[in-house]
């Protein structure tokens, strides 16, 4: 992996998320903190906004710990050392040279200093004696030093994906630009706070006085000293101040609802590993039982020692899932955690409350105490039926 | 005192609680030994590699209580790699045999495996208690072990742990019979449990008085619940996301205000502001009230549930609370003795949260403050010596300054007068954390003054090595040193390694300590554990025999009967 074009094109691959990268994407995807391009951008050479900048505008207009959050979504993330500054040189972010390294670090130091040469204050982030990973890794983590990272993560996605041309122009000249920026001589974070001063604050909260003075942190392992969890709870939660909470309320739910599939686990007795179905993929529940022989068939077959019958024996074992007549039945846990025949509802209704589904041994049908609920449901499902 | 028989000494030792007043008394002598190590029934461990797990069963066999810790503190942020060690297993198998009478355990910072939980579950028959904090390595499949076996347990206790939802029903396995929980917290797992099968469990458990729900559980299965619970003291709620106008909302209004006996409340994700009303009428008792979870409340609100919260003790929230809302809380809560104010937007764009004001607000108002974690954007050397002054009481003092080295705004100093005063003044801190721009001098404040202080954080502070020196030359109670990011080098660690012996642990990453000045350590001082902890991807990448010259990126002294561990994965070198 060449590390010399600073574009990151080549290098900016955003790491295989783990999971907790993954939760936060997915979670943050309802509520992301401001429409990329609603920030006014005067960058050196007046480039058109893209959303790398909107995230260096972003990350630099944070106050305190910046994204440690960043460092510790990437993989071996441990693996993140902030070595000591002073053995200067080496591989810095998009792959500098020494040379660049003093202008390109991310520092921090008083405010107003371009970083000044304290050593007690000084942290880098150039500073990373592994290869192609902490290119990739640096770049992404000072393009997506913000709560719109999630954006970033998505254009490049798409970049990837779909190579528009375009994009990635944009991502490189934003790179790019953060670098000629920087070679302009001030200290990098400097400018660019400087920069956030004249940007108009758009989207993003009321800009307070010390956001000018303050020199932008670099993103540092483990610091805030705050527990992961901690760190992911503003962008899992609702903002109400924006909707008002009717809003809210009816939009998650919409949300939840909407969502392309509707995956819900589903386990078979007698087969330990279980599986998943989409029921929007499904429209009445014919078509989910036949949608349940064709996932376990298989399984099911595979654990019936007799080789010769084993296809016709299981076939058999599926029919009648949902009028209780066959060897199994199929049942659900609906959203209070009550066990439910399958069958006793509306479609849209099942669709709606169903949390899980199960294909029980019919005999076990009494054991599971359905009580009142089974024989009601079973003339419902007679009725429809 | 060898004319007393042994039971009247040991009658006499059944005053003394504290683990290190028993520890005094049974080097007296050798009667004393003995018979204070066959009546102790409580036993704590605060590093797990300090002691081998044979070892302390075999001293104390009447052991009812085992409270062990396991990774160091700066685990909690990641900065210990994820198999370092910490190992649950060894400390139940010993227990399982050498005593086989345990009733409760508590682990801190470990890796607990299903196989631990299901060997805890069937290998003691009296067990009552389990409490994991912080822990990991386990799923669903180990609680439902030990729901399923332990009869007569009356406390599940699992704060902030890292558990995999394997699916099991394992609430349901509660048995029937099952009548004795007096608390159960299971707010930190992220499945969803069976609601009916809680209902059914908080309902026959006539004497649960604490209980904390996890994010799954709805409001409508909280206000089911709560009907069943009315004597509960302890509330950790659901999600709380409820519709104000929904009948559950009525419900839940109604239930809350059956409880009369509820002193602390926690939950609260994904609460909207409006529903904090049903909790209003619980207000006036609590004492504890743990917010922190709840982003969505901000701070005009916060505030107008605080003003209901006179008797509070505890507090933690959200810095959204802001520096007026503190302010409400200086005015309204004057009971109270510890405050936490976590950040709320870190990556955001959200607007200044809290400042040293709304702490000297705190400090002026609550008299009897002597807890605290602060994380806030800035803070003055005025502010620190104002809250010194009004708070002598503090014992545990934990500032962050989120932008690390930062100094105080209005003078541009370090803030080493601030945290002076702090040292000075309250002559019963025994926990520190310091942040912001802050030179040696304040660690000759901190060696000088801080005579009671056992637990010093620093990071990103310091000129020289003097400064560490300062510390361990001066505190003469200090038990844990950690130190990240700060210019502290083989000469301050090797100034008085005697030192080390006196305490449980240093820790030391980023600093510019090498693996030279570790190996003069190890050498000196055999009865050290001096563990290097290697960059896992440096180590593939570093020749075989890296120079004494190189720095050590994370080391982890502790003293240790034990010797070197056996179970240290190959990214730690062990000198």
């Amino acid at each position: 992996m060449d590390r010399l074009p600073r574009a990151p094109t080549a290098a900016y691959n955003p790491p295989t998320p783990p999971d907790a990268l993954n939760r936060d994407l997915a979670s943050s995807s309802s509520d992301p903190t401001s429409p990329p391009g609603t920030r006014v951008q005067e960058a050196a050479g007046g480039r058109s906004s893209s959303t790398f900048e909107l995230a260096m505008e972003e990350g630099l207009e944070n106050r305190g710990g910046a994204c440690p959050q960043l460092l510790d979504l990437i993989p071996n993330e441990s693996d993140w050392m902030m070595a000591p500054e002073a053995s200067g040189g080496g591989r810095g972010v998009g792959g500098l040279d020494d040379s660049e390294d003093k202008k390109l670090e991310l520092r921090l130091g008083l405010p107003g200093g371009g970083g000044g040469e304290e050593e007690s204050a000084v942290l880098s982030l150039g500073f990373f004696s592994m290869a192609s990973k902490t290119t990739t890794a640096a770049a992404a983590a000072i393009a997506t030093c913000s709560g719109a990272r999630r954006g970033l993560f998505e254009s490049a996605e798409f970049t990837k994906s779909e190579g528009p041309q375009q994009e990635q122009q944009r991502q490189q000249g934003g790179f790019l630009q953060l670098q000629s920026r920087a070679e302009s001589g001030d200290g990098w974070p400097h400018k660019a706070v400087l920069q956030q001063s004249h940007a108009a604050p758009g989207g993003a909260a009321a800009p307070n006085t010390s956001s000018q003075t303050r020199a932008a942190p670099a993103p540092v392992v483990g610091w805030p000293p705050i527990r992961s969890f901690r760190k992911n709870l503003s962008s899992s939660s609702v903002k109400p101040s924006v909707e008002l909470e009717n809003d809210n309320i009816e939009m998650k739910q919409k949300f939840d609802n909407n969502k392309k599939g509707l995956l819900v686990k589903i386990n078979m007795d007698g087969i330990p590993i279980g599986r998943k179905v989409d029921l929007k993929a499904y429209d009445n529940y014919e078509k989910l039982s036949l949608a349940v022989k064709e996932l376990f068939l298989g399984l099911l077959a595979a654990q019936k020692d007799t080789p010769q019958n084993e296809n016709e024996e299981a076939k058999q074992a599926f029919v009648g899932l949902l009028d209780g007549s066959g060897e199994y039945t199929l049942v659900y846990e609906d959203n209070e955690g009550d066990k439910m025949l399958v069958g006793g509802v509306p479609w849209d209704v099942f669709v709606s409350t169903v949390k899980r589904l199960r294909v029980l041994k019919s005999s076990d049908l009494t054991a599971l105490h359905l009580g009142a609920a089974v024989s009601r449901k079973r003339t419902a499902t007679e009725s429809l039926s | 005192m060898t004319y007393f028989p042994e039971e009247v000494v040991e009658h006499i030792f059944d005053f003394l609680s504290s683990h290190r007043d028993r520890n005094i008394v049974s080097t007296v002598c050798k009667a004393w030994y003995r018979v204070e190590r066959l009546s102790r029934r409580s036993v704590f461990v605060g590093n797990c590699y300090a002691v081998r797990p044979g070892r302390v069963m075999a001293r104390f066999p009447g052991t009812k209580c085992l409270s062990v810790k396991g990774k160091p503190h700066f685990a909690d942020f990641n900065l210990v790699p994820h198999d370092w060690g910490g190992f649950a297993l060894p400390w139940i198998e010993a227990a399982a045999r050498g005593c086989p009478g345990l009733e409760e355990l508590r682990l801190k910072r470990m890796v607990v495996s299903d196989e631990s939980l299901e060997l805890l579950a069937r290998s003691f028959p009296n067990f009552k208690a389990l409490v994991l904090v912080s822990c990991e390595g386990f799923s669903t499949d180990g609680l439902a072990a030990i729901a399923t076996h332990c009869r007569g347990l009356r406390e599940l206790d699992l704060q902030e742990n890292e558990v995999e939802d394997h699916g099991r029903q394992w609430l349901s396995c509660f048995p029937d019979s099952c009548t004795s929980l007096e608390s159960l917290n299971f707010a930190c797992l992220k499945g969803e449990v069976n609601a009916g099968a809680l209902e059914r469990l908080v309902a026959r458990c006539v004497n649960l008085r604490s209980l904390k729900l996890n994010r799954a559980i709805s409001v409508e299965s909280l206000a089911r619940i709560l009907v069943r619970t009315p004597h509960l003291v302890e509330l950790g709620t659901g999600s709380f996301t409820v519709e104000h106008r929904a009948e559950a909302y009525q419900r839940l209004i109604h239930a809350f205000r059956k409880c009369k006996s509820l002193k602390s409340l926690s939950g609260f994700w994904d609460v909207a502001p409006r529903c904090l009303q049903s909790i209003y009428s619980i207000c006036p008792n609590l004492t504890v009230l743990n917010l922190s979870y709840a982003p969505a409340i901000q701070g005009a609100d916060l505030v107008k549930l605080i003003r209901h919260c006179f008797k509070l003790q505890k507090l933690w929230v959200l810095d959204c609370i802001g520096d007026k809302g503190l302010a409400v809380v200086a005015s309204t809560c004057k009971e109270l003795q510890e405050l936490r104010v976590f950040p709320s937007d870190i990556y955001g764009t959200g607007t200044a949260a809290v400042t040293e004001e709304g702490l000297v607000a705190i400090s002026s108002g609550c008299s009897k403050l002597n807890s605290l974690l602060y994380f806030c954007h800035q803070m003055t050397n005025a502010a620190l010596i104002t809250v010194a002054k009004n708070c002598p009481h503090f014992t545990r003092f934990r500032l962050c300054i989120l932008d690390p080295g930062k100094p105080d705004p209005d003078t541009n100093q370090p803030l080493d007068e601030g945290f002076g005063a702090i040292v000075r003044s309250c002559n019963d801190l025994r926990r520190l954390s310091l942040s912001g721009l802050l030179t040696d001098t304040v660690f000759l404040y901190i060696g000088e003054y801080a005579a009671r202080l056992e637990m010093l954080s620093i990071a990103f502070a310091g000129d020289s090595d003097k400064g560490m020196v300062y510390v361990l030359n001066g505190c003469k109670n200090l038990r844990k040193l950690e130190i990240r990011d700060s210019p502290f080098g083989d000469a301050a660690l090797l100034e008085n390694v005697g030192k080390y012996e006196t305490m449980r642990s240093l820790w030391m990453s980023s600093c510019d300590v090498t693996l030279g000045g570790c190996k003069a350590l190890a050498a000196k001082m055999p009865r050290l554990n001096v563990e290097v902890i290697n960059d896992r991807v440096e180590s593939d990448e570093m020749e075989e025999n890296p120079s004494d010259m190189h720095k050590v990126e994370k080391m982890y002294v502790y003293r240790t009967l034990a010797g070197a561990r056996n179970d240290a994965p190959e990214f730690v070198d062990i000198l």
